[in-house]
């Protein structure tokens, strides 16, 4: 049996009247890429919200390798072995791509990492300002902030957000290296290439609700789930 | 020769006035975003800090240090009770720290009464010509600059700096990052008041203690840290030499008045033809 990393339990949140996410169950296990897909509104970057702790759930509990992540703040889940990537860049771009880097490594030198940051493509811009990549790499350059630190699970929002065929296949080579030696990730996407590309396991939500989750193959077969996301009849 | 030595002096001296006014504000201002109209304040403690600890028998570089310590601690308490929940807030930032400006002067007022004795000015003077020059003065010229290095050092070079700055710009990605937000706002803060309690404990031997000696550095300070424009470090230094060479300039000609005018009119100057200050200027031209 699989070793669970990341267990979202019964998780519900609500604003106002509107119930954005409405308890939730979702288990990520150890070497999974786990995308979760759904249509506009089905509250994918709530649930990615609350497992990060940027927004307080109603009820419901983010254990992370087997620790109630409730009552820690962001930087505190982080500090646990957590990697995180929002959906628009947040690269610092008055900074190097290299002080960006040291940041996210919490050390000044990083010599030994010139293999590392060529994997995401960004060696020969190393002494360059953030702020001066291009989007793609500067979504690569996010990748790698959020898993030089080794990370046991990392969470993306939308990596491909905004990037070109070719750039949306080397990232997904990118999180399929990270994977192989030893990051489980945890991928909020609407991309169906990369998610065909990389991923081992699917759970889609629907109207804040966990709707179905299984395999790629499963999912991306299921008639229902064609209904909702892609509103077909 | 005399003269020349003279004007020497009086746009050195101008120049780190302004500094030294500027300093604490670069911090709280120039990087945090905090329009601190408490920054004369600041500089009030560290300066009665000074001569208190003074007066009860402490060597005057002691009692300097105990100053700026007690701005610290000063300051400390203000950011956990008031300014941690006016980050990114700036024009609550103006009615909070002008609040925090009148409770403090008029507490000193209650507590010291207008005016406590002062301090003697340390080292002594020398006669060149028909004019007499402050050596204590002239060493700090060399304290400005020592500590804008310093500081430059600090923030662009050290991993403090670079957290601090990454913290500033964007602290939820700062935090994404693992980094305590709170605890680097918190302590580039007490460095900022820090820095302003400096500016008092040193300026104390030359000056009257008054509740409102504040008032004397505020001008200077906002002056030169907004014309140093995003980068405050870096624009620092030549806005404070172009300011003051200017002020100096009027005022030996003409009189104090028409200088603060003419520091003033430069200012507009700045602000109209070089929006992003010294800082832009110097990186546009890298």
């Amino acid at each position: 049996m699989s070793e669970v990393i990341l267990n979202i339990n019964k998780i519900k949140k609500t604003f106002g009247g509107f119930t954005a996410v409405k308890d939730v169950d979702l288990k990520v296990n150890k070497g999974e890429i786990r995308f979760i897909i759904g249509p506009n509104g089905a509250g994918k970057s709530t649930l990615f919200k609350l497992i990060i702790g940027y927004l307080k759930a109603d009820y419901g509990d983010v254990i992370f390798k087997e620790e109630n992540l409730n009552k820690f703040e962001l930087h505190q889940r982080i500090k646990k072995g957590i990697g995180l990537k929002f959906q628009a860049p947040s690269v610092f771009n008055e900074m190097t791509v290299l002080q960006n880097l040291e940041i996210a490594a919490n050390q000044t030198n990083l010599n030994d990492y010139n293999d590392f940051i060529d994997r995401f493509g960004i060696l020969e811009e190393k002494n360059i300002l953030a702020g001066d990549l291009s989007h793609g790499k500067k979504q690569w350059l996010d990748i790698a902030l959020a898993s030089i630190s080794n990370p046991d699970l990392v969470l993306l929002d939308e990596p491909t957000a905004g990037l070109s065929f070719d750039e949306t296949k080397k990232t997904g080579e990118i999180i399929k290296y990270l994977n192989k030696q030893g990051t489980t990730f945890l991928i909020v996407e609407h991309d169906m290439e990369i998610l065909k590309q990389i991923a081992t396991a699917v759970s889609v939500l629907h109207l804040g609700a966990l709707f179905v989750e299984g395999s790629p193959q499963s999912v991306l077969k299921n008639k229902d789930v064609a209904k909702i996301y892609l509103g077909a009849s | 020769m005399v003269l020349l030595f003279n004007i020497i002096f009086q746009v050195s001296d101008a120049i780190s006035f302004l500094l030294l006014s500027a300093i604490g504000l670069a911090v709280i201002f120039g990087m945090m975003r905090i329009i601190n109209l408490a920054h004369g304040e600041f500089i009030t403690v560290g300066a009665y800090g000074t001569v208190v600890t003074a007066k009860m028998g402490l060597p005057l570089p002691m009692a300097m240090a105990c100053g700026v310590l007690v701005t610290i601690i000063f300051g400390f308490i203000l950011e956990r009770l008031i300014i941690r929940y006016i980050y990114g807030r700036p024009l609550d930032s103006v009615v909070a720290t002008w609040g925090i400006s009148l409770i403090v002067s008029q507490s000193f007022l209650i507590i010291f009464g207008p005016s406590i004795e002062g301090l003697k000015s340390p080292l002594g003077s020398f006669q060149m010509g028909d004019y007499s020059f402050s050596e204590y003065r002239i060493l700090l010229i060399f304290i400005s600059f020592l500590i804008l290095v310093l500081l430059y050092f600090l923030f662009m070079k050290s991993r403090f700096g670079t957290l601090a700055r990454a913290t500033i710009e964007k602290p939820i990605t700062s935090s994404a990052l693992g980094v305590d937000v709170q605890k680097v706002y918190t302590i580039t803060f007490c460095i900022g008041a820090g820095l302003a309690g400096l500016t008092g404990a040193l300026y104390i031997p030359t000056m009257t203690c008054v509740p409102s000696l504040g008032q004397a550095f505020i001008v200077s300070a906002f002056v030169s840290v907004v014309t140093a424009g995003a980068s405050p470090f870096i624009g620092l230094v030549p806005a404070a030499a172009f300011l003051g060479s200017f002020q100096t300039g009027i005022t030996f000609f003409y009189h104090a008045t028409i200088g603060l005018i003419g520091l003033l009119f430069a200012v507009i100057m700045i602000i109209r033809f070089l929006p992003s200050g010294f800082s832009g200027l110097i990186k546009k031209g890298k």
